[in-house]
């Protein structure tokens, strides 16, 4: 099933359902521009066609651009010849970088225009100034752009207008080629859009935010990486987001084919590459989290149920939508185990279920008498042991069990665990000498197996716990002293078979627990008892001499193996039944109790009430800062700041450290979001304390106390390293907190603290870091 | 509590006033009134709340009523105040005028209420955009004086308080009483619709003083009422068993004498003063006479007396 039709059909269920009525999709099934997928070996000069318009790989071609790969050191070198410097200050490229032959190429021939993905804001930067010395506009179009950017930068202020990032971009866009990433001022990313949509920009560098949303189709998509880094770890590329970049390319009505090529620098195997380039796309599964404010404002209306809500969750449709396969299985397991018929079923059950009870016993008389206590003292050299031997048959049905001889070498106390003994085992391991064959796999490493005496094999002394020892006879022989040469090994086998020969008609007379080894056990004594009692159940019993009872046994067996899958698969299904969150959903409500947010009958309380308000920070964190007085005695420009740590989301390394009084506040607010925390800690919530406590990061302090004071903001920008758009975004969302203050404030009629905040909101929202869209 | 326009004797005067007065003895703590200055020990950083203001450097109570603190939040909870609508209120109001597009509802509030067309469920419970029919048909959902119950939206940034009737819960409210009581008499519950089954009668606690005890309406067969409607003759349409009937009079009786005395209503209280009425062979009529008010508050005496010994108990 083509993936958009999956996803769409998976929706219109999902509405359905919850609406109660019929939902229709419209959808088309096939990709109306085909797509081509090339590879581009680092240091090399040409494409290698690796996918066509039918969709199929090719692997000759895709093996010939792997080696044309320049060797790792002339790789390197070349590196060394690209500059990177902060925005886009003017360095000297290198007309040898692979960037710039790539989109040479493209443009001869008339690739264009073109998206080049980076993963990182300054590759972007970085790897389009390297097309300094590229003209891809002529003149009318140099005019066109100057217009356009010039009346887009006159909603600035002429301080704005210097910044470095405004004056840099202009000589780059008249040539064709821009930057579009989270970095860049808003009203900067809006007209390199608009830029782009006229088609006066041939070739853009764009991160991956590009490939969503935006309606910016283009000829040619180049993947700069093979690789990206996720917050976890360097990876390749998944296919879902080759996918969803690659279709950028070919414009419908335009294009005849779209073509994708894959700047390649290291060695791939191909069915790496073919799972990026033929995969599929992501399966869309839900994000639903459940949030305080979400359940705050449930809990305040008396319609709303916050269990209800649950229940009409996508993400509870996804885990319901999973039983009808559950239930398909469970029938036909039912059906698998009901079509096996068994004569004398329910005799054969009684005779199983005894043969079970019998084993258990026969375990554990055997662990009691071989017990170290009790067997030490009879383990002497040269008395002949019972041992047990697996086959390839899983297990036995029969009172018989695969047993077997050798002759008793040694003893020892094991000193330390190894790999292949398990905790349970006895402290003790026999020497004991028997029959085995050896076989050696693939390292060397001999692997020997027990097998009777009579087969096939080899005389070994063989390690064994005592768990394994089955018997120890009351006959004790003479073996030789030196048991290493191979025929001296044989020639004790052989009399061990001469005494078997010797008793066979009585069979080899054995130790007695109570008379020989003085066992006083009365846990023995019982199980004894009950082991002549089945015994003689056994030969009594219906089904004992029946025919066939082996494969009988068998076959109810595998159909009480069926029962219990069945078993396992109901749970799985109460399970999947169950709410889902609703343990999350308890805990939280228990946080939301225990903080003073809710009465023990669900009404909402004033701090719950303040809470309400907040959405767009950490609601507990902000609600305890707001009811501690933090934010009142703090000064506008402080306040502002400290609320800065709630917004900020991303890391950065050299930050300035925040002045004494704001590192004060900054202590107050992580000593408030410990707290909040290790509640939530021991009322169930997952939570990591210090990383949520890390999660308040200082390092725009510094810019936005600056710009509540009045500062410009290209004075801010030489103070700190953050990207341009990156604090203007910030500083948006901090507005946004202010103004949701502003409303807690008014419902607990703290009238100061209002208008203090009124108060900051007036001083942040000014100049460029508030000028209206160009889509307006 | 208001004077009460009662006929009482010598011996009922006697007892009522041994009953307020034995109520009055378990007084809140730290009552203020206007100009008071409330304490807060020299602390830093207080958040002055609802009722305070702040003169020289003093935190002064602007209304009389009960200190409370959350952490550094301090403010005054009023005993009786006036309505002051909250986001997710359970209210019942009276429709007084139709609007293009919305109805305007009296709820008790210092402004009118606005119901948007948008924000309620069409009666034939289908959701879907609003159409230039539907504003004309809007007199046939509600018309002037109807008594509608709803939910507070919110305040918009007109300042006008809007509501929403999302649910089938909500809506007109037929065949009952509307009671009106100071809102400072029903507190903010989790729960505020009723259905008390052994009357066969809906209560509607609003959280803006107007109470609504009615016949039960099964939720659900709304649809198939639009279609009965038109099936019925007027008398049949308007029918309400005797029996219902006197259940919703008790009842709103009970709500009567409860306010009257000054109680907070709760579904608890109003059930037992009711089953109280019947016990005592009182008639609904003479409920709201001199001696039936009397027994009322001695057993509320008696109530919180044992309220207070379970909690000495658990203490």
């Amino acid at each position: 099933m083509p993936r958009s039709l999956l996803t769409g059909w998976l929706r219109e269920c999902f509405i359905s359902q919850v609406h109660k009525q019929p939902c229709h999709i419209v959808y088309t099934d096939y990709r109306p521009t085909p797509l081509q997928h090339y590879v581009f070996p680092s240091g090399g000069d040409g494409l290698y066609l690796v996918v066509d318009e039918k969709s199929k790989f090719r692997e000759d071609s895709f093996q010939k651009g792997l080696n044309a790969l320049v060797p790792a050191s002339e790789n390197d070198k070349k590196r060394e010849n690209g500059k990177w410097q902060k925005g886009l200050l003017t360095g000297k490229p290198s007309e040898d970088s692979d960037i710039f032959k790539m989109v040479k190429m493209i443009i001869q021939r008339q690739y264009d225009p073109v998206i080049l993905f980076s993963f990182s804001k300054r590759e972007c930067e970085f790897l389009a100034m390297q097309m300094a010395k590229m003209d891809l506009n002529d003149d009318d179009e140099k005019a066109n752009i100057e217009t356009i950017f010039w009346s887009a930068m006159d909603l600035l202020s002429d301080d704005d207008k210097k910044l470095p990032q405004v004056s840099n971009m202009l000589p780059l866009l008249k040539r064709g080629i821009g930057v579009h990433h989270s970095g860049l001022l808003p009203i900067l990313k809006e007209v390199i859009e608009i830029l782009f949509q006229e088609g006066l920009i041939k070739c853009l560098f764009a991160t991956e935010t590009f490939s969503i949303g935006l309606n910016m189709p283009a000829k040619t998509v180049v993947f700069t990486n093979v690789r990206k880094f996720d917050g976890d770890r360097f990876r390749w590329l998944s296919s879902g987001e080759y996918i969803q970049m690659s279709g950028r390319a070919g414009r419908r009505g335009i294009d005849q084919r779209g073509i994708c090529i894959l700047m390649v620098d290291e060695k791939m195997e191909p069915s790496t590459a073919k799972m990026i380039l033929k995969g599929s796309a992501d399966s869309l599964n839900s994000a639903f989290h459940l949030s305080y404010n979400m359940l705050l404002n449930q809990i305040r209306c008396e319609d709303g149920d916050p269990e209800k809500l649950l229940r009409h969750s996508f993400y509870q449709f996804q885990a319901d939508r999973v039983l009808p396969d559950l239930e398909k299985q469970v029938k036909e397991l039912e059906l698998e185990r009901n079509s096996m018929i068994i004569e004398e079923e329910e005799n054969l059950k009684s005779y199983y279920d005894l043969l079970q009870q019998y084993k258990n016993l026969k375990k554990d008389v055997r662990d009691i008498v071989h017990s170290p206590k009790y067997v030490l003292p009879f383990l002497q050299p040269g008395r002949l042991a019972r041992v047990q031997y697996s086959t390839d048959e899983q297990s036995t049905f029969s009172i018989d069990e695969n047993i077997t001889w050798g002759v008793t070498i040694n003893f020892e106390k094991v000193k330390t665990h190894s790999e292949d003994r398990r905790p349970e085992d006895s402290d003790y391991t026999v020497d004991v000498l028997t029959r085995c064959s050896v076989s050696k796999d693939k390292s060397g490493k001999k692997t020997m197996k027990i097998i009777p005496l009579k087969d096939r094999g080899e005389p070994v002394v063989i390690s064994l716990p005592l768990s394994q020892i089955d018997g120890l006879s009351s006959i004790r022989m003479h073996i030789p002293k030196d048991l290493l040469p191979v025929e001296a090994r044989e020639n004790t086998l052989r009399k061990v078979d001469e005494v078997i020969s010797r008793f066979a008609k009585d069979g080899i007379p054995l130790l007695d627990p109570e008379e020989d080894m003085k066992v006083q056990s009365s846990s023995f004594r019982k199980a004894s008892r009950r082991i002549e009692a089945l015994e003689s159940l056994f030969e009594k019993h219906d089904v004992h001499n029946s025919p066939h009872i082996k494969q009988k046994l068998k076959v109810l067996h595998a159909k009480q193996e069926l029962s219990t899958k069945i078993k396992a698969i109901k749970r799985t299904m109460r399970s999947s039944t169950a709410l889902a969150f609703k343990d999350e959903l308890k805990a939280r409500k228990r946080v939301l109790r225990r903080l003073g947010y809710i009465t023990s009958e669900d009404v909402v309380e004033v701090k719950g009430k303040v809470a309400c308000e907040i959405s767009s920070a950490d609601e507990l964190t902000l609600t305890e800062l707001m009811f501690s007085g933090t934010l009142k005695d703090a000064t506008v420009e402080q306040m502002v700041a400290l609320l800065s740590c709630f917004v900020w989301q991303e890391k950065l390394q050299d930050a300035p450290k925040p002045r004494e009084e704001l590192d004060l506040l900054f202590f107050q607010l992580q000593e408030t979001a410990r707290r909040v925390a290790n509640l939530q800690l021991d009322c169930k919530i997952q939570i990591d304390v210090e990383s949520f406590v890390n999660s308040f990061r200082p390092d725009i302090m510094e810019a936005v106390y600056s710009w509540a004071k009045g500062s410009k903001f290209y004075q801010i920008m030489e103070m700190t390293q953050v990207f341009e758009g990156s604090l203007i975004r910030a500083i948006r969302r901090l507005e946004e907190v202010l103004q949701q203050l502003i409303l807690a404030s008014k419902s607990i009629g703290e009238t100061q603290l209002e208008a203090k905040l009124e108060e900051a909101v007036s001083k942040i929202k000014r100049d460029i870091v508030f000028a209206a869209s160009l889509y307006l | 509590m208001r004077d009460l326009q009662l006929s009482l004797n010598q011996t009922q005067r006697v007892r009522l006033e041994a009953a307020l007065h034995e109520l009055q003895t378990v007084a809140p703590a730290a009552a203020v009134t206007v100009a008071d200055t409330i304490p807060v020990n020299d602390e830093d950083n207080i958040l002055k709340g609802h009722g305070t203001s702040d003169q020289d450097g003093e935190v002064v109570a602007t209304l009389c009523g009960v200190v409370e603190r959350v952490n550094k939040l301090v403010y005054v909870r009023t005993l009786r105040a006036r309505y002051k609508p909250e986001v997710g209120d359970i209210i019942v109001g009276r429709v007084i005028e139709i609007a293009p597009k919305r109805w305007r509802l009296e709820i008790n509030f210092s402004q009118d209420a606005v119901l948007m067309l948008s924000s309620m469920n069409l009666p034939d419970g289908i959701q879907r955009r609003r159409t230039a029919v539907d504003e004309l048909n809007m007199r046939t959902i509600f018309e002037e004086n109807d008594v509608i119950c709803a939910e507070v939206r919110g305040f918009q940034h007109d300042g006008s308080l809007h509501l929403q009737a999302r649910s089938q819960k909500y809506g007109k409210l037929e065949r009952g009483q509307l009671l009106v009581v100071p809102a400072y008499l029903v507190k903010r519950r989790k729960q505020h619709f009723h259905h008390l089954e052994q009357y066969d009668v809906d209560l509607i606690l609003g959280c803006n003083g107007f109470i609504w005890v009615g016949e039960h309406v099964v939720v659900g067969e709304n649809a198939n009422m639009m279609e009965n409607k038109l099936n019925l003759s007027a008398e049949v349409e308007n029918f309400t068993p005797l029996e219902t009937r006197k259940h919703i009079c008790r009842l709103a009786n009970a709500v009567r004498v409860l306010s009257a005395l000054g109680f907070t209503l709760t579904v608890e209280l109003i059930i037992e003063t009711a089953e109280a009425s019947v016990s005592s062979n009182i008639e609904i009529n003479n409920m709201l006479g001199a001696e039936f008010y009397v027994q009322t508050a001695e057993r509320e005496v008696k109530r919180r007396a044992d309220l207070l010994r379970k909690k000495s108990g658990a203490r």
